[in-house]
C-alpha cells in the first residue's frame, strides 16, 4: 500500500516539476477527449433517437376530402414492412380534438360553420430512416392533401450525423496519436528531470516498478484529468449545447444529460487509461533501458 | 540474503576486458574477503579498483570469473537483492540537491515501501548514528563536504546493509573531515558490516591499520592474505567437492 503512495507522491512531484511540458500535454489531451466527447455524444443521440424516439417520428398521411376508401388504404400500409403501427383519425376525431386542443379560443373553429380538417393516418415506422422511403411509397397512392413528417430536420441530422461520425473517426485516432506523442515527451522530460533520483533509486536496489511505475501514473493523472475535465464540461453544458445548436426541437428529442454520461464515462477512462499506458510505459521503455 | 556462515565476498578468477577501447581493466582478480573485515584497495588513478568494487554491486559486468558474495554467485543474485544488501558512497556524494538531509535517506527506505512514518523514524536514527543531529532539515547546498559525505553514508546504511562499499569517500575532502569520516566508517565496521573502501589517501589507510588490497594495472596485489586461488584451482577445487 506505501508502494502506491509513494509512486502517487512521486509522479505528483514529477507533474509540477515539469509543469509547462506537463500543461501542454494536459491540454492536448483535453481537446482530444473533447473531440472525442463531442462525436460520441452525436453518435449516442443519433442511435438514441433511431431506436428509442421513433415513435416520435411519424408520417402524417392527410387524406384529400374526396378519398374514402380508407380500409382500403389502411390494408396497404399494413402490407408495408416499414411501418410498425398506424392510427387512422377521421375528420370528426380530428375535429373534436383540435376543438379541445384550442380550449377557450374555440370559437375559431366553431366559427367556421364547417369542418376544415382533414381524416389522416398517423403512421409509425420501425426505423426512423426509411421515413423518406415510405412517404414516396404512400405519395404514389394519390390519396394524400399533403404528408408531414419533418423531412428536413431528419434528412439534416443523419446526413451530419453520419459525416461527423466518419470524420470524428480519424480526427480521434490523430488526436490520440499526437496526445500519446505529447505524454511521451513529456515523460522523456520528466525522466531527464529526475535523472539523479533514478540513479539513486537504481543504486538502492529499488527495482524496475519503483523506478517506472511513477511515470506510468503521471501520464495516466494526465489523461485521467483531462478525460475528467471534459466529462464535467459534457455534464453542464450538453442541454445548452442541444439548445445553442438545435433550438427548434423540443430538448426531451435528445438522450439526457444522465444517460450521455453513463454512455461517455466507460470509454472515455478506458481511452483515457490506454493512452496513459501506452505513451508512458513507451517512454520508458525508451529512456530508462538500463534500469 | 543469509546472515552467516559464509564467506561475504569472493573474486574468482575475474577478468574485464572493454572491447572497443580494448583496454584489460582486470586480469584474473582473485581474493577473498571475510564477514567483519574493513579493506582498502589502493593503487594508481585507472588502476581498476572502481571497476572491481562496480562489480560487487552488478553496475560493472565481468568478462570472465566468478564473483561469489553471501555464499552465492551473485549471478544468480538479482540485481535488486544484491543493491538492497549493499551499500554505496560515491566521492561525489551523489546526493539529491532539493531533498534535505532527512528526505535524502529517507527516501531509500520509501522506495522500499516502507511507511513514511517508520522511514523518517529509521533515517532520523541512521541520521544521529552519523552525528548529524540538528542538520536534518538541510539541503545538501547548505552543508561541509563532510556532513554531505556523512549523508551519503547515512543513506548507504540506513538500510543495514551487510556490506558497505566506499568510492574514495575522502577524496573531496579536508583532512578533519576525512578523519571524521573515517571515525563513523570505522564505527560502522565495528558494529559488523563488512567495509570496503577504495582510496588513494596513505594516510588514512596507515592510521586504521586494515588489509590492503593493492590494483596494479589490472592485477590484484594482496600481500596480507595468503589463501586467494585462481579460477582454475578454484573448478578444480569444486571438482573434488569441497571449497577449502
Amino acid at each position: 500500500m506505501w508502494a502506491i503512495w509513494f509512486w502517487l507522491k512521486e509522479a505528483n512531484k514529477g507533474l509540477f516539476r515539469n509543469f509547462i511540458m506537463n500543461s501542454f500535454a494536459l491540454l492536448l489531451s483535453i481537446v482530444c477527449f473533447a473531440i472525442l466527447a463531442i462525436s460520441t455524444t452525436i453518435g449516442i443521440n443519433a442511435k438514441y433517437i433511431s431506436t428509442n424516439q421513433e415513435e416520435k417520428i411519424q408520417v402524417i398521411l392527410h387524406l384529400k376530402d374526396d378519398v374514402k376508401n380508407y380500409q382500403q388504404i389502411e390494408d396497404r400500409l399494413r402490407q408495408l414492412p416499414e411501418v410498425k403501427s398506424y392510427v387512422f383519425i377521421s375528420k370528426d376525431e380530428a375535429y373534436e380534438q383540435m376543438k379541445q386542443s384550442l380550449g377557450k379560443k374555440q370559437d375559431m373553429l366553431t366559427d367556421l360553420n364547417f369542418n376544415p380538417l382533414p381524416a389522416s393516418f398517423e403512421i409509425n415506422l420501425k426505423n426512423p430512416r426509411d421515413v423518406k422511403k415510405v412517404v414516396k411509397i404512400v405519395e404514389s397512392w394519390g390519396v394524400d392533401e399533403n404528408v408531414k413528417y419533418g423531412a428536413e430536420f431528419l434528412d439534416n441530422y443523419f446526413k451530419v450525423t453520419d459525416r461527423i461520425n466518419k470524420i470524428a473517426f480519424w480526427v480521434i485516432i490523430v488526436m490520440a496519436f499526437a496526445t500519446a506523442s505529447v505524454i511521451y515527451s513529456s515523460i522523456r522530460m520528466n525522466i531527464l528531470n529526475r535523472n539523479k533520483e533514478i540513479e539513486i533509486k537504481d543504486l538502492v536496489g529499488a527495482g524496475m516498478l519503483n523506478v517506472r511505475v511513477p511515470f506510468v501514473f503521471e501520464a495516466l493523472i494526465l489523461t485521467i484529468i483531462s478525460a475528467s475535465i471534459v466529462l464535467a464540461g459534457i455534464y453542464f453544458y450538453y442541454e445548452d449545447m442541444i439548445r445553442m445548436l438545435l433550438n427548434d426541437l423540443p430538448i426531451a428529442t435528445f438522450m439526457s444529460v444522465g444517460q450521455v454520461m453513463k454512455s461517455l464515462i466507460p470509454p472515455m477512462y478506458l481511452v483515457a487509461i490506454v493512452i496513459g499506458i501506452v505513451s508512458s510505459v513507451l517512454s520508458t521503455q525508451r529512456y530508462l533501458k538500463r534500469h | 540474503m543469509p546472515k552467516g556462515g559464509f564467506r561475504m565476498i569472493e573474486f574468482i578468477g575475474i577478468e574485464k576486458f572493454y572491447p572497443n577501447s580494448r583496454i584489460h581493466a582486470i586480469k584474473d582478480a582473485s581474493f577473498k574477503i571475510e564477514k567483519g573485515e574493513f579493506v582498502f584497495f589502493m593503487g594508481k588513478s585507472g588502476a581498476g579498483k572502481t571497476t572491481l568494487l562496480k562489480m560487487l554491486y552488478k553496475a560493472e559486468k565481468p568478462s570472465g570469473g566468478i564473483i561469489m558474495s553471501f555464499g552465492k554467485d551473485i549471478k544468480k543474485i538479482s540485481k535488486t537483492t544484491l543493491r538492497r544488501n549493499i551499500g554505496v558512497v560515491f566521492q561525489t556524494f551523489e546526493l539529491v540537491e532539493n531533498k534535505t538531509a532527512l528526505e535524502n535517506v529517507s527516501y531509500v527506505l520509501e522506495c522500499y515501501g516502507v511507511s513514511p512514518r517508520k522511514s523518517k523514524k529509521k533515517a532520523l536514527e541512521t541520521l544521529a548514528m552519523l552525528g548529524l543531529v540538528g542538520k536534518e532539515k538541510q539541503y545538501p547546498y547548505e552543508m561541509s563536504g563532510g556532513e554531505r559525505q556523512r549523508v551519503a553514508i547515512a543513506r548507504a546504511m540506513v538500510n543495514n546493509p551487510q556490506i558497505l562499499i566506499c568510492d574514495e569517500p575522502t577524496g573531496n575532502l579536508d583532512d578533519e573531515n576525512a578523519q571524521n569520516v573515517m571515525h563513523y566508517l570505522k564505527e560502522i565496521n565495528e558494529k559488523g558490516t563488512t567495509v570496503l573502501m577504495a582510496t588513494h589517501n596513505k594516510e588514512i589507510v596507515r592510521e586504521m591499520k586494515k588489509r590492503i588490497i593493492y590494483v596494479q594495472d589490472g592485477y590484484i596485489v594482496d600481500k596480507t592474505y595468503k589463501n586467494n586461488v585462481s579460477l582454475s584451482q578454484y573448478i578444480h577445487r569444486l571438482n573434488q567437492g569441497g571449497r577449502k
